[in-house]
């Protein structure tokens, strides 16, 4: 398979230090040495998504961005840090598993990823799924609910993430496969990471294209300056003659 | 009696891998864990129709085989093992390849590789060292040191929280984090830290 070899892949959901035990740039190390094109660095708390830049490893062709992982139980509360945190960090998560927090992620244009939908092994419906699809929201496949949940739970989430990989499938939404890693024993290799898609019920081609070109696809519209929001753009700047 | 005619053997792919952890795991534990991690993700009959048979296992590295047509199957078992007797611990597929040899020859015996892993050196560092992370410092202990990673153990009780809560027994980080530069000087000079 030489595509594999030549792609890029992108891991969008890894946790460092403030949050959890591993430093950014061991992340950054071991993600590389694994093979991956760029890592999404993004926190749990808003007043840290910032590694501070001048400590960050000398290492080349290797893109970091910043993230933050937005965890609430409230829609007031995440719609108000989704305003407010949307200029400041490259990629905005929403830690799901509620249902009504599901629902208003997937309904707010501003977000780019819903990540870990089925926590406690409850899946998405096929209105969400549509909403996903209008507004651009990624839907998030976990690895680690295959790899740190046992029995009874980790059947469920399993479940649920087929049925989620089926409605996803249906209304074109967009699906991605992340690590959520908390050490770096939890960052798995891009084709491991695949192999564990391909569990969860998607095809060869979704499990790649859920760690390469649909993340690309996240960074490239947030990273871009003359997009406004989903159907403006700026094209082209002409100076009004007064 | 005849020997089996190529065409009715099973054909066979070798897996070569390497082991992340922070300290030494025995064979019969990682076998254990192998088949373990196989019957409850796949069960037996999906165990069965895999094969796997750990062959050799040396310096933390090693070579599972598997049957051919069930290579990402076998990719997701050694994937979702997350700990080995209470030791968090990683594996990490170097390389699929047909043959034993081959296998050995492209993935086991690269320079790089053999180089990371010869140097690998467990001391038992009481010296402290500081790290400035996001305007947190953590005052620890070296414990493992690898190239540039760097394990520490902190000294404040209120980092085990944050251990707890990943489920690992050391600080990860990398030689740049730390605020002592002579342990710099000493870092590899190699491309990237790779």
């Amino acid at each position: 398979m030489g595509t594999i070899k030549s792609s890029r892949f992108i891991d969008l959901n890894i946790h460092s230090l403030p949050d959890y035990s591993d430093s950014p740039n061991r992340m950054i190390l071991e993600a590389k040495r694994m093979g991956y094109a760029g890592i999404c660095l993004s926190s749990l708390n808003p007043a840290n998504t910032f590694h501070n830049p001048e400590n960050i490893y000398p290492i080349t062709d290797f893109g970091i961005y910043t993230g933050i992982e937005i965890q609430t139980d409230s829609i007031s509360d995440l719609n108000k840090q989704v305003n407010r945190l949307r200029e400041k960090v490259d990629i905005i998560l929403i830690g799901g598993g509620l249902e009504n927090i599901n629902r208003s992620a997937v309904e707010n244009q501003k977000v780019d990823i819903l990540a870990h939908p089925a926590l406690h092994g409850k899946p998405l419906n096929h209105i969400l799924t549509k909403a996903a699809a209008d507004n651009g929201v990624a839907i998030d496949f976990n690895i680690d609910a295959l790899i740190m949940q046992i029995k009874g739970l980790r059947v469920n989430v399993l479940s649920a993430l087929r049925l989620n990989v089926r409605l996803a499938r249906k209304y074109d939404a967009p699906m991605i496969l992340t690590s959520n890693a908390k050490s770096h024993y939890d960052l798995r290799g891009p084709r491991e990471m695949m192999s564990l898609g391909l569990l969860m019920g998607m095809t060869h081609e979704e499990a790649f294209h859920a760690l390469s070109s649909v993340p690309q696809m996240v960074i490239k519209r947030n990273l871009d300056k003359n997009r406004i929001m989903k159907g403006v753009e700026v094209i082209e700047n002409m100076e009004v003659a007064q | 009696m005849k020997i089996l005619p190529p065409t009715l053997r099973e054909s066979n792919r070798y897996i070569a891998f390497s082991i992340i952890s922070y300290d030494e795991i025995s064979r019969r534990d990682l076998i254990n864990e192998i088949f373990y991690s196989s019957r409850t993700l796949l069960g037996d009959v999906g165990s069965s129709e895999m094969g796997l048979r750990l062959f050799s296992f040396e310096d933390n590295k090693g070579i599972i085989r598997c049957a051919a047509a069930k290579t990402w199957e076998a990719r997701a078992v050694l994937a979702t093992i997350f700990s080995i007797k209470n030791i968090r611990t990683r594996i990490n597929v170097l390389g699929i390849s047909g043959t034993i040899q081959r296998a050995t020859e492209k993935y086991l015996l690269t320079k790089s590789i053999n180089k990371a892993e010869s140097e690998r050196k467990e001391t038992q560092e009481l010296t402290e060292y500081e790290i400035v992370i996001n305007k947190m410092t953590i005052v620890g202990s070296i414990i493992n040191k690898q190239n540039n990673e760097v394990d520490l153990l902190p000294k404040d009780y209120e980092y085990n929280e944050i251990l707890n809560r990943s489920n690992t027994k050391y600080i990860g980080m990398t030689v740049f984090d730390l605020n002592n530069k002579e342990i710099i000087n000493n870092a590899n000079d190699t491309s990237n830290g790779i």
